[in-house]
């Protein structure tokens, strides 16, 4: 890395100083919690007179009054996050006046304080934009490993879809809709102000994600349990001052700290998952045309029913006898008295399981806090041979250096391990989907290793097919602040994360498959994010009484980098040992991609009289992936949060609180690297003559090496893309705060959009990369809570949130149509630029002007030739709703969490109807009138067809609306039953808190998507149409976890 | 208010950070994709990319089935091609390929050679311009060239096949003129196809010329004499023996394997039931070198075109000679361009003069593929001579079709000239043989208007649309 050195700043600052005050008052005090441990951060203001300031790691705080205000008495006020506010008269006098507080717990965080960008604590009244937070126990106590998961059905306007349940797979986070064509509209994630990497880190073989699933998103390495409180900025004013990373929002994570007297916590859970499971028929055999067939090789006991076609007895059709109908020729030459059946989904999965302890040590000590955690979690998954395993170590610690400095450094190791099977078409979910109910798993193999039936092949892949993944990730900061006179003082924050992903794939050969070559590879994936952050912050300046000047001056810069090697072998020789040397073909890749940006940045809010709170933001980015002259680019943020209740002075019983806010905001995002040039890339063409077998050539080609030119065009005039968002919000508290109510509506549209513009490739490319296209998202977020009851003994509360959200295509790039999102050349999903984001498209039926499907002479349904919109992946709401009772220790609670609408691609059923395991296909050999009317006479169908195999088939492949599935659901995400034990049982021990409780995890589903759980995907980080395709993957799980904590 | 000095610390202050900003963010040169290669880099991507796409992929496969050489013999869903349906994005390939990789790639090599006076490598690469436009103007009749490789005009209208044969022979002429020339680079191994041989490459180049003014001799405006001497011009300059061959070796690795070896791994593309009747009505010994014997009962049998599934070890599946992984692939053979001459023969001086060549090419074949003398003997007694013969074209092009066999070139003769007789398969999607290979679905996605502009049918029945040179 080139030296840089960041004095701009400083040179930039020098002139704003504030002017200093003379003769003054000193109210000073110490703020501590009812166990009369000093409070750090919190934060003390005499409103009138527009004077704050925060108490330090003792708890200590100092307001200086300007001597021509020092008179009189004042209201001075404390607040602080996870506490009550609290406020007292203090009467004034020139010199020193102390004050002391003791601040309770907050039941619920009322007037609290948020982290907002940057990791700066604000007062929740102050903000123009929507921020919500879940707290740290609320993502730890949910039963997945996996921190997006533990977000699920929390917040409003935050979309999750997990891919699977796979253990370590990837969850697709999205915040306020699809805002890139292309491009990933994932959020920023940041650890206590280190922007980290959530990166999918694809492999490098060349796999079709359809195929194979695809690999997790890094979010997996967080530790929930290290976690204080999350807080999500979702719109582009809250997220202005990170600039372009968090064009799609940020996920801030704030991780605990010591405080109080020396405390070690320990904590354990168990928990089991079972797979949720789509349905499939119970009732037909294995077999063809209605005759059995027993699944075995010929040579090996295999055996036909006469009048089964052909001789081979190997089939995964379930197209046999009825399994009650079975004819007793067949009973009788088999010697049995019925053909025994099996579930051999069930057979196949196993009882996850998941093992976490944690214990964390943590407390003050003169100069500061320390805070030391470590947690292991050890899960095996439901398919076998599958597990994940993380072991994270966390600490933090604070410390003052005399009275100017102060230092808060933390640190996070992990270290995870993961074991897993394809997902997609070479998954054992596809052998499973299909066999039939005849056949039995319990012993898949013959001595030799040839399988008993084609069903086995799920078994097999298990032993001798699959991944793994090792992760070594340090994510670690330290910032340092300098007080310095007048309300400032100077900040730096540098932070790194890095991490080594040390891959395997290994497949073996198949003795009975005679093209089965067996190959494997190896690839490490490094990546490297450093960011620094230097603020020089003015905190709270009264320019005249009750107005108050806040503000910043920042700088960032970030250096990410990344660096994979692969080697691959292809062709083993010695099954099942998996090193190179042992492989006939070995090929080896290298890629490093470096990406930098410096931003400067500053912040200006004005308090008038703590109702009415205006600021402004403005940052410029330089950015490495831009043209070198024209690298920079500037945008802009306005907000103004406007209490009405405390300006007009309408402060009822019933409505104690209420805020309006509007926000304006533009975010500029810079491309990926190496996109300015066009290049060279090393000679190799792959094609598909016919529906099987792929044709390939590469270089080196008997030695030679060669190279032809990229495909896709680069771009050398390429500018920012620019995300413009409109924010207007109401926030309402009534009752003495005992509800509360929130409504957030936003308009954000993403122009300029960076894509790779599908072009004609007689223009020499099939891409042109441009700023082009202008995406639109617009939509409104509810959230509600409340506590009806609350006496000493009982509490009930609740809390709803409910969000809605269309992303609009308002252009695409010119002469552009349409841009595939995922699928294949047909159904496939994609962008259309008349009919919208996420359209399903394929073959429907043929249909007349009332929607009414045309039937031909036969009976039989009409497909169309003409391809047509068949769905729409965007849900038309999603909502959730936790309500919770306490009494005394005892307290229960449960999460409901909805979709509503938003179509889903099941593509397995392409091959589990014709099959005969679909659920659907129970419905056969009978006599069936399709509704629909008649395409000659246009009068209703009254002839029936018999619905076979061949009905079946043409069903699933011909017609693919028969496909499409509607993806709604309501779920009992979570519930969760918690004892704390009464401190009288704990007296005799060291023990000062311990509880007990059992809480699940997506214990009931009501949905009408046929193939288990909606929200199960193959390629869902991938982009919004991925996390809408169903196909073959492992299947979501239900679990239920026991959990204690303690502390000493 | 800011004390000079202090002013004066800041602006170096200033200065000193935008300099330092510079270096900090002159990160973006990629690391992993060359800007800029050699000629000789250039070379080997762009012929084993021609070889793979345009001789040994998707022309010689439709080729092969549509013309009943194999026969899928499975399922209907995969048998999709064999009954004349389409996926809309299947087209997409060779479209792509030839414009982005080969013609675009030739384009620069080109310019690039001629720039450095490296005309060896000039002439090659606007011999597999040439080709490869030949093949798309083959292929899908009106196609865009004269607006087409220029990003700036993302949608490039079409021009018409007549236009782009007039470029197709401009382009070769060019690439003729140019492989004569001394070159300050030669290539060597570089050159997959001769290893350099530039002698060979001007033969070729002949050959094709030859070949092509068959093509459009039958076309609307054109003089069917003229061509034909311009063939047989372009012949004196063209191969001399199979020595000659374009031959493109392949060698038994991941990525160098023979492209018809690649798709043939599928067992149930096997030879078709039209094919091999055909060769055993004419006792043709070649039979035992492009088919192999069933596995079931040895001999030889075909699967009908269209025909349902049965057990693969009762049908003959192509020869390893064609079917290896090390199989080498003859871009255009000595015996074709005989059977070329003797076509334009027939054509200038009639039939009894095109005998020579005609037996020449047979023989040539027949030699490569290894028939015994005495069998050789024995079928070209069993051929009446053209001059006795009551269709000599006929006799012509059938022997140019099994001496084509599995090589695209068999549809465009069947094309232009109606032979030989095909019987369309029943329960087709389409009522007739294709002529014509449908509209790519990304020019409707991308280019919509130029495709509408054009005329073309985009849909699978503009399968059915004659091209230019084929008047039916």
């Amino acid at each position: 890395m080139s030296a840089f050195r960041p004095p701009l700043l400083y040179a930039l600052l020098l002139p704003l100083l504030p002017i200093a005050a003379s003769a003054q008052t000193v109210v000073t005090g110490t703020v501590r919690n009812t166990t009369q441990v000093p409070i750090e951060g919190a934060r003390v203001t005499i409103q009138t007179l527009g004077v704050a300031a925060e108490t330090n790691a003792g708890g200590v705080y100092r307001l200086v009054v300007p001597a021509a205000q020092a008179t009189g008495a004042q209201i001075v006020r404390v607040t602080a996050l996870g506490y009550e506010p609290i406020s007292r008269q203090v009467t004034l006098s020139p010199g020193t006046v102390t004050q002391d507080f003791r601040m309770t717990t907050a039941a619920l965080a009322l007037e609290g304080i948020v982290v907002t960008a940057l990791g700066v604590q604000r007062q929740e009244r102050s903000l123009g934009y929507a921020v919500q937070s879940v707290s740290g126990a609320a993502v730890a106590q949910a039963p997945v490993p996996n921190v997006i998961d533990a977000l699920a059905g929390k917040t409003a306007g935050v979309s999750i879809t997990s891919s699977g349940g796979r253990p370590g797979a990837a969850s697709r986070i999205v915040l306020r809709g699809e805002s890139s064509f292309l491009g990933n509209s994932q959020p920023l994630f940041v650890i206590d102000g280190v922007p980290v990497s959530n990166d999918v880190d694809a492999n490098v073989s060349g796999a079709f994600n359809l195929d194979r699933g695809q690999m997790t998103s890094r979010a997996v390495d967080i530790d929930p349990n290290s976690i204080e409180d999350v807080s999500i900025l979702r719109g582009a004013a809250a997220t202005a001052l990170y600039g372009s990373r968090a064009a799609n929002g940020a996920i801030l994570i704030t991780t605990k700290k010591g405080a109080g007297n020396t405390s070690l916590s320990i904590s354990s859970r168990y928990s089991m998952e079972t797979p949720i499971l789509g349905e499939y028929q119970t009732t037909y055999l294995a077999g063809q045309n209605g005759f059995y067939s027993n699944g075995l090789p010929l040579a090996r006991g295999g055996y036909v029913q006469p009048g089964y076609p052909g001789t081979n007895p190997v089939t995964l059709l379930s197209w046999g006898p009825d399994r009650n109908k079975v004819d007793p020729a067949v009973l009788s030459a088999l010697g049995v008295t019925s053909i025994p059946t099996f579930d051999p989904r069930r057979d196949f999965y196993q009882t996850g399981r998941l093992l976490e302890n944690s214990a964390n040590i943590s407390g003050r000590i003169p100069t500061g806090s320390y805070y030391f955690g470590g947690t292991h979690t050890g899960q095996r998954g439901i398919a076998p041979g599958s597990n994940f395993g993380r072991t994270s170590l966390t600490a933090k610690f604070t410390t003052t250096v005399g009275p100017l400095l102060s230092s808060v450094t933390n640190a996070m190791y992990t270290q995870d391990g993961n074991d897993y099977l394809d997902d997609g078409w070479f998954g054992p979910q596809r052998w499973l989907s299909l066999a039939p109910i005849s056949y039995d798993s319990k012993d898949p193999f013959f001595d030799d290793g040839i399988p008993r039936s084609s069903g086995a092949d799920a078994f097999w892949l298990a032993k001798n097919q699959g991944y793994s993944s090792d992760v070594g990730r340090l994510i670690a900061g330290q910032e340092l602040t300098l007080s310095l006179p007048r309300s400032l003082s100077l900040a730096d924050r540098i932070g790194m994360d890095s991490y080594t992903d040390q891959r395997n794939f290994r497949t073996n050969q198949q003795p009975w498959v005679t093209s089965s070559t067996g190959s494997m590879w190896d690839q490490k994936v490094v990546r490297t994010n450093i960011n620094n952050d230097l603020t020089l912050n003015l905190s709270e300046v009264q320019l005249r009484p009750g107005l108050t000047l806040s503000g910043l001056l920042g700088n960032n810069i970030s250096a990410n980098d990344f660096r994979s090697t692969y080697l691959g072998g292809s062709g083993i020789n010695i099954p099942g040992f998996y090193n190179v040397s042992n492989f006939n073909t070995i090929t080896a890749s290298n890629q490093r991609t470096q990406q930098r940006l410096i931003g400067a940045y500053a912040q200006a809010s004005l308090a008038f009289r703590d109702y009415l709170y205006v600021q402004g933001s403005a940052r410029n980015d330089w950015s490495s992936t831009l043209p070198v002259n024209a690298n920079s680019y500037f945008y802009p943020s306005f907000s103004v949060g406007y209490v009405f209740t405390d300006a007009l002075g309408i402060r009822s019983r019933i409505l104690d609180y209420g805020k309006l806010r509007a926000s304006w905001a533009r975010v500029g995002n810079s491309a990926p690297p190496y996109r300015l040039n066009t290049t060279y890339f090393q000679a190799g063409y792959t094609d598909y003559p016919n529906s099987v077998s792929p044709v390939s050539f590469r270089v080196p080609f008997n030695g030679v090496n060669g190279y032809l030119l990229s495909t896709s065009l680069g771009n050398p005039d390429l500018k920012p893309e620019l995300t413009t968002e409109t924010e207007l919000g109401l926030e309402l508290r009534f009752l003495d705060g005992r509800a509360s109510a929130e409504a957030t509506a936003y308009n954000k549209t993403t122009q300029d959009q960076i894509f790779a513009v599908p072009s004609s490739a007689a223009t020499g490319f099939t891409s042109i990369l441009r700023n082009a296209g202008n995406l639109r998202n617009r939509g409104v977020e509810l959230s509600l809570s409340g506590t009806p009851i609350q006496t000493h003994d009982f509490s009930w509360n609740i809390r709803g949130n409910w969000s809605r959200n269309h992303s609009s295509v308002i252009s695409l790039a010119p002469g552009v149509s349409n841009i595939y999102l995922a699928g294949y050349s047909y159904p496939q999903i994609r962008i259309m630029q008349d009919k919208g984001y996420g359209v399903i498209w394929g073959f429907a039926y043929q249909r007349n002007e009332q929607g009414q499907v045309l039937v031909d002479d036969n009976g039989k349904p009409l497909p169309s030739r003409a391809l047509s919109v068949l769905g729409n992946i965007q849900p038309d709401w999603i909502g959730n709703l936790q309500s919770g009772i306490t009494y005394r220790g005892l307290s229960l609670s449960a999460l409901v969490d909805v979709r509503h609408g938003g179509d889903i691609l099941n593509f397995e059923k392409w091959y589990t109807i014709p099959q005969g395991t679909a659920k659907i296909t129970e419905q056969r050999n009978d006599m069936y009138v399709f509704p629909g009317v008649n395409v000659n006479t246009g009068k209703p169908n009254t002839v029936p067809i018999l619905r076979d195999r061949a009905y079946y088939v043409a069903y699933a492949t011909s017609v693919q609306e028969n496909l499409v599935e509607d993806g709604s659901y309501v779920k009992l995400r979570e519930a969760t039953l918690s004892w704390a034990v009464p401190t009288r049982y704990l007296s005799g021990s060291r023990m000062q808190a311990l509880s007990l409780y059992v809480t699940g995890h997506n214990l009931l589903t009501h949905t009408r998507f046929t193939s288990g759980d909606p929200e199960g995907n193959t390629v869902g980080s991938d982009n919004a149409g991925g996390a809408a395709l169903h196909f073959f993957n492992t299947p979501t799980t239900r679990s239920i976890a026991f959990g204690l904590r303690t502390t000493f | 208010m800011l004390p000079r000095l202090g002013r004066c610390l800041a602006a170096c202050a200033m200065l000193t950070a935008v300099a330092s900003c510079n270096n900090f963010l002159d990160v973006n040169t990629n690391p992993n994709s060359p800007t800029s290669v050699s000629e000789k880099l250039i070379l080997p991507g762009l012929e084993g990319t021609f070889s793979l796409a345009v001789i040994g992929s998707w022309p010689s496969t439709l080729s092969a089935e549509w013309m009943q050489q194999i026969s899928y013999n499975g399922t209907r869903a995969n048998m999709r091609i064999e009954l004349y349906e389409m996926y809309p994005t299947e087209p997409d390939r060779l479209w792509g390929v030839s414009y982005d990789q080969i013609m675009g790639n030739a384009r620069t090599l080109s310019a690039q050679a001629t720039a450095n006076g490296n005309y060896a490598y000039a002439g090659i690469a606007k011999l597999l311009y040439a080709w490869d436009l030949s093949v798309v103007a083959n292929m899908w009749g009106s196609a865009p060239y004269s607006q087409a490789w220029n990003p700036s005009n993302p949608h490039p209208g079409y021009d018409t096949q007549q236009q782009l044969y007039t470029a197709v022979f401009a382009i070769l002429d060019s690439a003729i003129v140019d492989l004569g020339m001394p070159s300050t680079a030669v290539p060597g191994t570089d050159d997959l196809l001769y290893g350099g041989n530039m002698a060979r490459w001007l033969k070729l180049a002949n050959v094709l010329k030859a070949q092509l003014n068959l093509t459009v001799s039958s076309a609307p405006g054109e003089n069917k004499l003229d061509r034909a001497q311009a063939a047989l011009v372009a012949l004196q300059s063209g191969f001399t023996s199979n020595a000659d061959d374009p031959d493109f070796k392949y060698y038994d690795a991941n990525g160098q394997r023979n492209p018809l070896y690649q798709s043939l791994v599928d067992p149930r593309i096997q030879m078709a039931k039209h094919y091999v009747d055909l060769l055993q009505s004419l006792g043709d010994p070649r039979l035992s070198r492009q088919a192999s014997p069933t596995r079931q009962n040895g001999g030889y049998v075909g699967h009908p075109n269209g025909g349902g599934a049965v057990d693969t070890a009762t049908i003959s599946s192509v020869n390893p000679i064609y079917s290896a992984p090390n199989a080498k692939l003859t871009w255009i053979s000595y015996a074709s361009a005989k059977e070329t001459e003797a076509e334009a023969r027939l054509i200038v001086s009639g039939a009894a003069a095109a005998d020579a060549a005609y037996r020449e090419g047979i023989t040539a074949n027949m030699t490569k593929l290894g028939v015994s003398a005495a069998e050789q003997t024995a079928y070209l007694a069993s051929l009446p001579s053209l001059g006795a013969s009551t269709n000599p074209l006929n006799d012509i092009i059938t022997q140019k079709y099994i001496i084509n066999f599995m090589n695209y070139q068999v549809w465009d003769d069947w094309r232009r000239t109606g032979y030989p007789a095909l019987t369309p398969v029943a329960g087709a999607l389409l009522p007739q043989i294709p002529v014509r290979f449908m509209t790519p679905a990304s020019e409707l996605a991308t280019n919509a208007d130029a495709v509408a502009a054009s005329g073309i049918d985009p849909g699978l029945t503009g399968m059915l649309v004659h091209v230019w040179w084929d008047p039916q």
